[in-house]
């Protein structure tokens, strides 16, 4: 602590420093105006350089074309996620993921629920042009959540001047018969431009390699290859309006996403043989299934003054989120929410203030960053009170660059949370449809936090081939509202979930290095990473049964000691002439260290080939074709919570080929890409139906065109 | 070239040992709870529930009494079993209202690694005429579940 302190009076000192220099030349300063704009995500990726990242663009996302953006970030080391079906993924960052990850579109952190394993992300795939992962602990730029990464969304290159460009994209999946279409139209006049995009698509049921899965000992059937009631649609609009001078750019976003999702009957309670007959419409969404839908408006701001930029971020959220199914609960009656299970609506409203300042030696970022929340609650079952939440913090974090030691880094963050909750009461009925009694569920609840957290990083270019970094920082995260409070049977997930108020902030340490190794040909990294915490936050077999109808087990909301450590490894090499070779490797252990078990859903080890070629007649920036195999081994999981089952290996075979011409003016790009090119039959650890012994997607044949107008 | 063979090997060397670290055997000294029935009262038979057929059928009336004798067992301590008994009526449509309210639902607490208990069970005398389900859960000290026992119940005017 005292290290953490002494560097962060280095780095106000650096501030003074910094601002005491004589103001820039103009034509120093004019470099910030356009060009910055264009860069306008890389800030953080400047401020915590000492962290591991990467940046995927759109041609990239568009080759791997996952079922979801979040799947498509899977082929980095170090990213996977958690899944129900195909239409719902959570990104997974060095196996930690829930609160601990923390998703960002244009500068606004993305408010949803995020703490639900079955809550996916409301973001259009087809509206991400360019997006980046930082690996490691964040927080201190972030907030309380970034604990194990974030993942940013970054808003498209502003066009030039005067322009009208735009592009169509289709999409079709065999496995699942997704329809998709995405078109985007951009318009720029003197300082003004526009950015439009509007996307649909349709899936129905996805296929699995087995006619057959076997629950607490039966052997229950599968129709067709087909998973009942798994289809689902997004529909998604947004519009972009920018303006830009030399002196400041000012922009505002506004979009929609909506998304309805079936759930496979036979996850909510014990599946029955009548409920996987084949429905008479397979694409219709039966109960039970997710609706959700996410509005945003976020504005983004920026000055350029000699004294470096000023930016302000202001984001105003609603998200509505329903889970809609039959009542469960016997021997009660009828309710009067009908089907609503679960109505949760959460209105976050966030504003970032931040400053940016750099000279040939030092640059300093500094911010203020506020959040209040207000969350609604309804439907017959009850999980989550109604809340407030205002979350504030305020920070530092500044670089020093020397001539020969490298770049260093420091930061400080000063955070303070407020909480109060509703008391949470359910009404009962009778077999009449007349209330009989309350129930409460939780307590009213007014909780205030404050913490201190530091960060330190050191970065080193070594004979322009090898970079050395380190990071060392403190971890610190609030407890949600859910960890603390939620008291009742999680839609799907069979077992009673409860809160607990007495739990403590999550603290630790978390420390990385990278070894990255690059040559004009080929390039290589290593990034291992240890963390350790002090009070992590999980959700605990109790041993005890819930009172509650049909619920099973009470999993409640615990402190332990934990440990995680991994590391990543990527090589990209030309192996002969045209053919190129990415080799990656990612590994997570943790460990509860007062049970001695894993930590529950941990990403298994595994291994990615990817041979890929590239020939030379046709390799520029405009056009090109290239096609890849890509070979996938996923390690056993052996390493689980109690209750959590083991799970065995798997090897998967992906291929892939994309062409671009060039048309006039125009271009086209055709992509097909085969997921899953044995069929092979695969449980999947982090997938919510694994606990039902049903496999993965199998087979499926891609196919995507893109003409850009 | 000679440089990229040996960084290849070292990454087949580190692959090779991360794979050996993950191969390590789940905990086999907490295993699952198990669940034996001993005797249903009525015995349990071949019945059409829901135009499917069971095995496991207990037919009874409303006033008469059921009971489950279970071995339940563990291998470091059990904790408690949950019986509950729910109308089936819609075969799980739960679209209708129930005209009866009886519903069963009892916790019982356990201690040991192997216990035997009967659990009887009164009817009662009003209970809708229609198919129940009845499931049996256990649990252990550590949290471990049993796999759930099912039994379709048929009542009989």
């Amino acid at each position: 602590m005292p290290r953490i302190l002494i560097l962060s009076i280095l780095s106000l000192w650096g501030i003074h420093q910094a601002v005491a220099q004589e103001l820039l030349p103009d034509s120093l300063m004019e470099s910030h105006s356009l060009e910055e704009v264009e860069v306008i995500g890389s800030a953080a990726t400047q401020a915590l350089n000492a962290l591991d990242h990467q940046m995927i663009h759109k041609e990239t996302l568009l080759r791997i074309q996952g079922n979801t953006l979040i799947q498509s970030l899977e082929i980095l080391p170090g990213i996977s996620s958690i899944q129900t079906g195909t239409g719902i993924s959570k990104p997974v960052i060095r196996g930690m993921s829930v609160n601990r990850v923390i998703v960002n579109e244009y500068g606004i952190k993305q408010e949803n629920q995020q703490w639900g394993l079955d809550h996916g992300l409301e973001i259009d795939q087809y509206n991400v042009e360019q997006v980046e992962i930082i690996k490691g602990p964040v927080s201190l730029l972030y907030g309380s959540d970034g604990i194990g990464g974030v993942i940013q969304v970054h808003p498209p290159k502003p066009p030039q001047t005067d322009t009208s460009y735009g592009d169509i994209v289709l999409n079709y999946k065999s496995n699942n018969n997704l329809f998709g279409g995405s078109g985007k139209w951009v318009l720029s006049r003197d300082k003004w431009y526009l950015m439009a995009r509007m996307s649909y698509q349709d899936y129905g049921l996805y296929q699995i390699p087995t006619d057959s899965f076997t629950y607490n000992g039966y052997r229950l059937p599968i129709y067709d290859g087909r998973l009942k009631n798994t289809g689902g649609n997004e529909w998604s609009n947004s519009i972009y309006l920018g303006y830009r001078t030399e002196k400041w750019s000012s922009n505002i976003y506004l979009s929609n996403v909506r998304q309805k999702t079936g759930f496979f009957p036979g996850a909510f309670g014990i599946p029955r043989l009548y409920q996987l007959q084949p429905a008479e419409n397979p694409r219709a969404i039966e109960l039970p299934f997710q609706y959700i839908n996410h509005f945003k408006t976020i504005s983004n701001t920026q000055v350029f003054t000699s004294l470096g930029v000023l930016k302000l971020d202001i984001g105003y959220q609603w998200n509505t989120r329903k889970e809609i199914s039959k009542p469960h609960a016997h021997g009660n009656g009828v309710v009067p929410q009908g089907t609503t299970a679960l109505l949760l609506n959460l209105y976050t409203f966030q504003s970032n203030l931040r400053w940016e300042y750099q000279s040939p030696q030092w640059r300093v970022q500094s911010g203020i960053s506020l959040q209040y929340q207000n969350n609604q609650i309804g439907g017959f079952e009850f999980l989550i009170p109604a809340y407030r939440q205002l979350q504030s913090g305020l920070y530092v974090y500044s670089q020093y660059n020397t001539p020969g030691a490298g770049n260093f880094s420091a930061g400080i963050r000063y955070d303070i949370a407020h909480q109060s909750a509703d008391e949470g009461t359910v009404i009962i009925y009778d077999s009449t449809g007349e209330e009989i009694r309350d129930q409460n569920r939780s307590p009213e609840w007014h909780k205030r936090y404050h913490n201190l957290s530091g960060a330190l990083g050191w970065k080193k270019d070594i004979d322009h081939n090898w970079i050395l970094s380190a990071n060392l920082g403190t971890a610190f995260r609030v407890p949600m509202i859910n960890e603390l409070l939620a008291n009742g049977v999680h839609h799907g997930s069979f077992r009673h979930e409860m809160g607990d108020t007495s739990l403590l902030p999550e603290k630790g340490w978390m420390a990385d290095a990278g070894i990255d190794y690059h040559n004009h040909t080929w390039h290589a990294s290593l990034t291992p990473f240890i963390n350790y915490f002090s009070n992590y936050i999980y959700l605990h077999p109790s041993g005890r049964f819930s009172s509650l109808p049909e619920a099973g087990q009470i999993y409640q909301y615990k402190n332990t000691s934990a440990l995680y450590w991994g590391a990543e490894f990527l090589i990209d090499y030309p192996v002969w002439r045209q053919f190129f070779l990415t080799h990656s490797l990612e590994y997570v252990y943790n460990e509860n260290m007062e049970t001695g078990n894993g930590l529950p859903f941990t990403p298994p080890m595994s291994v990615m080939t990817e041979i890929s070629w590239k020939p030379y007649w046709n390799r520029n920036q405009d056009e090109g074709f290239q096609c890849a195999v890509t070979g996938h081994y996923f390690a056993p999981q052996n390493r689980v919570d109690i209750n959590e089952p083991v799970t065995d290996g798997y090897f998967l075979f992906h291929a892939s080929a994309s062409w671009k011409k060039k048309i006039n003016q125009d271009y086209m790009s055709f992509f097909i890409k085969i997921n899953n090119l044995f069929d092979t039959y695969y449980l999947n650890n982090m997938s919510r139906y694994r606990i039902l012994n049903i496999p993965e997607q199998g087979f499926n044949l891609q196919f995507l065109v893109r003409y850009e107008f | 070239m000679k440089k990229i063979f040996v960084s290849l090997l070292g990454i087949s060397a580190f692959s090779f040992f991360l794979t050996a670290c993950t191969k390590s055997e789940p905990d086999p000294s907490n295993q699952k709870p198990t669940i034996e029935i001993l005797r249903t009262l009525p015995v349990a038979g071949t019945g059409i529930v829901c135009e499917e057929t069971h095995d496991n059928v207990l037919i009874a009336h409303p006033g008469e009494t059921l009971e489950i004798e279970m071995k339940l067992k563990d291998d470091h301590g059990l904790s408690q079993y949950k019986i509950e008994i729910h109308e089936n009526a819609d075969c799980h449509d739960h679209d209708h209202r129930p005209l009866s309210e009886w519903y069963y639902s009892n916790v019982v607490d356990l201690s040991g690694t192997e216990s035997t208990k009967t659990e009887v069970i009164s009817i009662p005398d009003d209970a809708e005429i229609a198919p129940y389900h009845i499931e049996i859960k256990l649990i252990d000290e550590s949290g471990m579940e049993s796999d759930e026992l099912e039994y379709n119940l048929v009542l009989e005017s």
